[in-house]
C-alpha cells in the first residue's frame, strides 16, 4: 500500500463534494475513477495530491511517496512565451530528460511553442512533466481529453507502457462511464461517494459487449459495468 | 552632459532593469490592474508620510504591503471579480490620495511631481537607495525565477513538484510593492504600470522564452526611457508622459507594420 484514504468527507460552501471515500492504491496498481461530470472526480485527486485538505478523514501515504501529477489541462496565458523543451526544463526533476522524451515520442515537438499544440500533442507533453520526477504514483486527470479516439487508443498504450518501465502505481480519472484502460486493476465509479468499485475483466464477457463494441481493441480499452449495490432515490439527497 | 540629466539618465536605466522582468511577470500573471492599485495606493502614502513627517518611501511601502498583503490574501472571494474590486480599490485610493496631499499640502510640493514624478530631481541619494532597491528586487527574481514562471503557468503543478506557491506569491507581491515604492518619485503614480509593462508587450513580439523576454524588455525598456528622457528634456515635459507615449507609438507601430507584412 503506497496511498490510502478513510473515511474522506470533502465540503465547500454547504455542499457535500465527497463523502465517506475509502480507498488504498498498491505499488504498481493501476486505478481508474470514473464518474458523471460534478462527480467529485478531480477533487478527490486534489485531495490524493495534497492540494486541498479535506474536512473529514484521513489520509496515509508513504513518506518517500514521489508523485506526478497530469493535470485535466493546461492554460498558459499567450502572452507567456514558451517552447516545450523550456517548459519541460522548468520540471525540479531533469535527470532522466532524454530518456522520458524519446519514451513519449515528443523529440520533434520541443523546439515548437506550447501554445500551437495539438491536443494530444499537449496531453503527451503533460505526461512527459510528469513523468520527469520518476513518480511512485502517476496521477492522471482526464487524458484524454481533447484527443481524438486513435490519439486516446496510443495514450492508453503509451501509459500502460511507461507504467511497465517506470514500475509505477497510476491513478487515472475518466469521464466516460464505457471504458476504461483495460489493464485497470480497480475501477472506482465515483459519485460524491463510492458507488461501486471492481475489476474490468469482470464485465469483458458479458454478451452485449461483443455486440457493442466490436471495432475497438479490447487489448486497450474495455468496457465496464456498473454493480450497483444501492439504488438511488429520485430525489437528490441519499436515502441511508 | 549637466549632473540632473546624468542622474536622471541612471535613474532611468536602474528603473529600466527591473522593469523588465517584473513588467513580464505582472503580464503573464494579470497583475496589470493591481499595479495600478498599488501605486495609485503609494499618492496615499505619500501624502501620510508628509502629514507625519516620515520618508515617502517609508509610507508608500507601508500602504503597498498592507495593500499586497489585503488583496494577496483575498484573492478567492467569489462575490466580486476581482478586476471589478481592484477598479474600486485604485481610483477609492487615488481619490483618498488626493484627499490627504490636499488637507496636508505643504508649499513645496508640486502635485505634478506626484502624479507624473519628477525624475530631474533624482540626486544621489535616490539613486544610491534605488541602487540597493534594485539589488534586493533582481536576486529575488534571479532566485525564485523558475519557482515564478512555474506558478505563472501552473500553480497545482508547482505545489505538487514541491514549490511552496503560497510564499512565492506574496513574496513577489512584497518585491513589486517595494520597487513600486522606489521609483514613485521618479516616475509618478499615475503611469507607473504602463512603465512596467510597456517594454515586456514590445518584447513578447519577438520571444520564444519567458527568459528572453525578460532581458529583452530590459533592453527595450532602457531605450524607450533614453528616448524619452531626450524628448522631456528638449520639450520640457515630465519624463513618464514622455516615456510612454514612445512606448506605445513603438507598439502601434510594430502592429501596423505586422498588418502590412500579413497582407502582403
Amino acid at each position: 500500500m503506497i496511498l490510502s484514504l478513510d473515511k474522506v468527507f470533502y465540503q465547500k460552501n454547504n455542499k457535500i463534494i465527497l463523502e465517506d471515500v475509502s480507498l488504498t492504491i498498491s505499488s504498481q496498481e493501476l486505478v481508474t475513477i470514473i464518474g458523471p461530470n460534478g462527480a467529485g472526480k478531480t477533487t478527490l485527486l486534489k485531495i490524493v495530491l495534497g492540494l486541498i485538505t479535506p474536512t473529514g478523514g484521513n489520509i496515509v501515504k508513504s513518506t518517500s511517496l514521489k508523485v506526478g501529477y497530469m493535470p485535466q489541462k493546461l492554460h498558459v496565458d499567450p502572452s507567456l512565451p514558451i517552447t516545450v523543451k523550456r517548459f519541460l526544463e522548468l520540471s525540479r526533476y531533469q535527470d532522466t530528460f532524454h530518456q522520458i522524451v524519446s519514451a513519449v515520442n515528443i523529440n520533434h515537438l520541443l523546439e515548437n511553442s506550447i501554445h500551437i499544440l495539438s491536443g494530444g500533442e499537449l496531453q503527451r507533453i503533460l505526461l512527459a512533466r510528469a513523468l520527469l520526477s520518476k513518480p511512485d504514483l502517476l496521477v492522471l486527470d482526464e487524458p484524454l481529453q481533447g484527443v481524438d479516439i486513435n490519439g486516446q487508443m496510443s495514450l492508453y498504450k503509451l501509459i500502460s507502457e511507461v507504467r511497465q518501465i517506470l514500475g509505477c502505481a497510476v491513478l487515472l480519472v475518466s469521464h466516460d462511464l464505457h471504458f476504461v484502460h483495460a489493464a485497470s486493476d480497480k475501477v472506482i465509479c465515483l459519485n460524491h461517494h463510492i458507488c461501486c468499485a471492481g475489476k474490468p475483466e469482470e464485465v469483458q464477457n458479458h454478451p452485449n459487449y461483443q455486440l457493442l463494441f466490436t471495432g475497438y481493441r479490447p487489448d486497450v480499452l474495455a468496457p465496464y459495468a456498473h454493480h450497483h449495490d444501492h439504488h438511488h432515490d429520485v430525489n437528490p439527497k441519499r436515502e441511508k | 552632459m549637466s549632473t540632473f540629466l546624468v542622474n536622471a539618465f541612471a535613474a532611468s536605466s536602474l528603473f529600466s532593469f527591473a522593469a523588465g522582468p517584473l513588467g513580464a511577470m505582472i503580464i503573464w500573471r494579470r497583475l496589470a490592474f493591481f499595479g495600478d492599485t498599488l501605486s495609485h495606493g503609494a499618492l496615499l502614502g505619500m501624502s501620510l508620510s508628509l502629514a507625519f513627517n516620515f520618508h515617502p518611501i517609508m509610507g508608500i511601502f507601508f500602504i503597498s504591503v498592507i495593500l499586497a498583503i489585503f488583496l494577496g490574501y483575498s484573492s478567492n472571494s467569489p462575490a466580486l471579480a476581482s478586476e471589478t474590486r481592484l477598479a474600486i480599490l485604485s481610483p477609492g485610493l487615488l481619490s483618498l490620495g488626493m484627499i490627504c496631499f490636499s488637507l496636508f499640502k505643504r508649499v513645496r510640493f508640486n502635485l505634478e511631481g506626484y502624479l507624473f514624478g519628477d525624475i530631474l530631481a533624482v540626486n544621489i541619494q535616490d539613486l544610491v537607495s534605488l541602487l540597493l532597491g534594485e539589488i534586493v528586487v533582481l536576486s529575488f527574481l534571479i532566485k525564485q525565477w523558475k519557482a515564478l514562471i512555474n506558478i505563472c503557468i501552473s500553480e497545482d503543478l508547482a505545489m505538487v513538484e514541491g514549490y511552496n506557491v503560497a510564499r512565492v506569491r506574496i513574496m513577489f507581491l512584497f518585491i513589486l510593492a517595494l520597487f513600486i515604492a522606489l521609483t514613485v518619485k521618479i516616475m509618478g503614480v499615475l503611469l507607473m504600470t504602463a512603465l512596467l509593462i510597456l517594454p515586456a508587450v514590445l518584447a513578447r513580439n519577438f520571444s520564444k522564452t519567458p527568459e528572453r523576454m525578460a532581458l529583452l524588455a530590459i533592453g527595450v525598456g532602457i531605450i524607450i526611457t533614453i528616448i524619452g528622457l531626450c524628448i522631456s528634456n528638449s520639450y520640457d515635459i515630465s519624463a513618464a508622459p514622455a516615456i510612454v507615449t514612445t512606448g506605445v507609438t513603438l507598439i502601434i507601430l510594430l502592429e501596423v507594420l505586422k498588418c502590412f507584412r500579413k497582407a502582403i
